[in-house]
Order: structure tokens, then C-alpha cells, then sequence
């Protein structure tokens, strides 16, 4: 029995099957995009936690280099003094060795003011990069819980993608069993009548033009295959 | 050092910049841990590897001074040393003997104008 013989209801529960066969295979795809966007959200997690990282070793070396300048800023304050000194050794010295000594000392002086506002303005820097590092290491915590959101949102998405694919399995497997015929054949013939209604559709314009017999002679080549499978269709099926 | 330019040291401290002349100023040290005396307004300190008698002028500096008075070396504290060696510039003279003084005697130390404070 061809499709346009068989009764409504199992046409449309051929119809039904194609849909849900399409459903499937969208479903299916859209799954795949899912499964793709999971792994990307695990690779950007990964990348997020060692930029985490970084910023916490970052901070490491921070306080190492700020431990470093304070030494620094110790051996300054030392060689002030030294200069301090030799300041007060020239005032007491006779000339020309106290003169020498005065104008060592203050050379000296001067070169350690100059160390001194260098260093202050490399811990500005410094403060600077902290501050930096401080929002980077913020950004980074924040985009990972971000990421996590998203990772558990997809997990879910897929999650109820698995239980539409599956849901959506059973209803085919219920609807073969009620319709007596396999999905992928239920989907060929909807596509097939489909088709074929376009075709009759188009035929019967075409019978009313004049001239269409004569036109339609030189497609016989194709027609007659086309009228000998509806033939075939047309018989009554073989009950052994 | 020859000339009218003054050998010492210029200090400040809470209460303004002071000259202290070369004559008394012996040399700078940083600040040292200060031990108070009961009973005292001066403290004790190891400096140099010596045990000196500490004047404060103030509770925060950079440095300690030493200087000699009556032939002995006395650390005065609470200070920073801005400049040793000649200076030019017109500026009140320390008077050593005075803090020391105002120091020793029963008198609180608000009520003198240039004594010391109390060891920190």
C-alpha cells in the first residue's frame, strides 16, 4: 500500500515520525555544538587558573623586590652618614685635607640624595605594579567564577539535550512501532509524497496549457520510469 | 676651616633647625635602642661600642648626633642631621650646656623653651 492509499491516521503518523527523525538530527548537531563549546570552557578555565597563578607569583616577586629596595634604602642612609661624617671630620681638619674631605663628603651626599629619589620613585612603581597586579588577579577570579557559571549552565544544556535526544528515541521507537515501518523509511516516504504532490501540482497546470501533451512527449524519457514505480507502488502489497 | 662660614652640623628636630658648631659635633650615628634612667630626663645608649648619655630633643629623627660637652660624649637624640661641614647660612646655635641643664635640673620640660624632651 502506497502512501496516499494508506489511511490518515498512518500518514500522519509517518509525517510525525519524519518530523521527529529531523528533531533528532538537529537535536544531535546542536549536541555536538554543546559538547564543542564544553571542552572551549575547559581550555578558558585552564588558562584562567594560570593566569591566577601568574598574578599570585607576580605578587611573590613583588614583595621580594620590595624586600630588596629596603635594603637598598638601609645601605643609603648608611652612606649618608658616612658623608655626614666626613663632612664634620673636614670642618675640623686644617686646610687642604679638610677642603677635600668637605668636598668628598658632600659629593658623597648628593650621589645618595640622588640614589634616594631614585628608589623613591621605583617604589611608586612598584606600588604601581602591585596595584596592577591586584586587578589582574581580581579580573582573573572574577572571569573564573564567570567561567565556571557558564561551564554549569552548558553541563545543564547538555544534560537536557541528553534527556531530549533520548526522549525523543523513545518517541520514534513508539511511533515505528505504531506506524509498522522503520523511521528512516517513514522519513523517505514523507519527502517522497511531498514531492510527488509537487509534481502533480505542477502537471496539472501543465495540462491545461495548450500544447502540453506535445510538450510533455519529450520528457517521456523521464516520466515513464516516474509512472512505472507509481505503478509499483500502486499494487496491492504482496501477502505470500 | 678658615673664613666666616661656620664648621658644624645643622639639625632638625621638633622645634626647628639648629647649628651645632664642630667644636662640639663629634659625628652622626643612626638612632640606637635608648634606655631610660629612672629618676632621669637623659637616657643610655651603646653607641660606638661605648655607653653614652643620651639628651633627647624630640621623639622622631633619622639620626643620632654625639658631641662632646665638658669632655665627655653626650648622643643627642630625636633629630636628623641635614648638612655637616661649612655652613653659611644663619641659624640659631644649639646650646648644648643650656639642654644639658634644663635636663638635670627638677623643672618639667614644657616649661623650657629649648630643653629637652624625654628619652623615647
Amino acid at each position: 500500500m502506497s502512501q496516499a492509499e494508506q489511511p490518515p491516521n498512518q500518514a500522519k503518523l509517518l509525517e510525525a515520525m519524519a518530523k521527529a527523525l529531523g528533531l533528532a538530527a538537529r537535536q544531535a548537531e546542536q549536541g555536538a555544538q554543546l559538547e564543542q563549546l564544553l571542552e572551549l570552557c575547559s581550555r578558558q578555565s585552564a588558562a584562567i587558573a594560570h593566569l591566577g597563578a601568574q598574578s599570585r607569583a607576580l605578587s611573590a616577586r613583588s614583595r621580594d623586590l620590595r624586600a630588596s629596595t629596603e635594603a637598598v634604602r638601609e645601605s643609603i642612609d648608611r652612606t649618608r652618614i658616612v658623608a655626614l661624617n666626613a663632612g664634620l671630620e673636614g670642618s675640623r681638619m686644617p686646610e687642604p685635607e679638610g677642603r677635600a674631605l668637605l668636598t668628598v663628603g658632600e659629593e658623597i651626599r648628593n650621589t645618595a640624595g640622588q640614589a634616594e629619589g631614585a628608589l623613591d620613585e621605583l617604589m611608586a612603581l612598584l606600588s604601581q605594579v602591585d596595584s596592577d597586579r591586584q586587578a589582574l588577579g581580581d579580573n582573573a577570579e572574577r572571569a573564573s567564577e564567570q567561567q565556571f557559571a557558564v561551564t554549569e549552565s552548558l553541563e545543564q544544556l547538555s544534560r537536557g539535550q541528553l534527556e531530549i535526544e533520548q526522549q525523543l528515541a523513545a518517541l520514534l521507537e513508539r511511533l515505528s512501532g505504531a506506524a509498522g515501518t522503520d523511521p528512516e523509511v517513514a522519513k523517505l516516504a514523507v519527502a517522497a509524497s511531498d514531492q510527488a504532490q509537487g509534481l502533480l501540482k505542477l502537471l496539472n497546470q501543465l495540462m491545461e496549457r495548450p500544447g502540453a501533451r506535445d510538450a510533455l512527449a519529450s520528457f517521456q524519457a523521464d516520466l515513464g520510469p516516474l509512472a512505472r514505480v507509481i505503478a509499483e507502488f500502486s499494487r496491492p502489497p504482496n501477502t505470500g | 676651616m678658615s673664613g666666616d662660614r661656620l664648621g658644624g652640623a645643622v639639625i632638625e628636630t621638633e622645634r626647628g633647625r639648629f647649628f651645632v658648631a664642630g667644636t662640639q659635633a663629634r659625628f652622626v650615628v643612626a638612632p640606637a635602642r635608648v634606655t631610660k634612667v629612672p629618676g632621669s630626663r637623659l637616657g643610655l645608649a651603646l653607641i660606638d661600642g661605648r655607653v653614652l648619655s643620651v639628651l633627647s630633643l624630640g621623639k622622631k629623627g633619622a639620626h643620632m648626633l654625639v658631641c662632646e660637652l665638658g669632655g665627655q660624649l653626650i648622643a643627642l637624640s630625636g633629630l636628623t642631621v641635614l648638612r655637616t661641614g661649612e655652613i653659611g647660612d644663619p641659624l640659631e646655635t644649639l646650646d648644648l650646656m643650656r639642654c644639658f641643664q634644663v635636663a638635670m635640673s627638677p623643672a618639667p620640660p614644657e616649661a623650657v623653651s629649648q630643653g629637652p624632651h624625654e628619652p623615647g
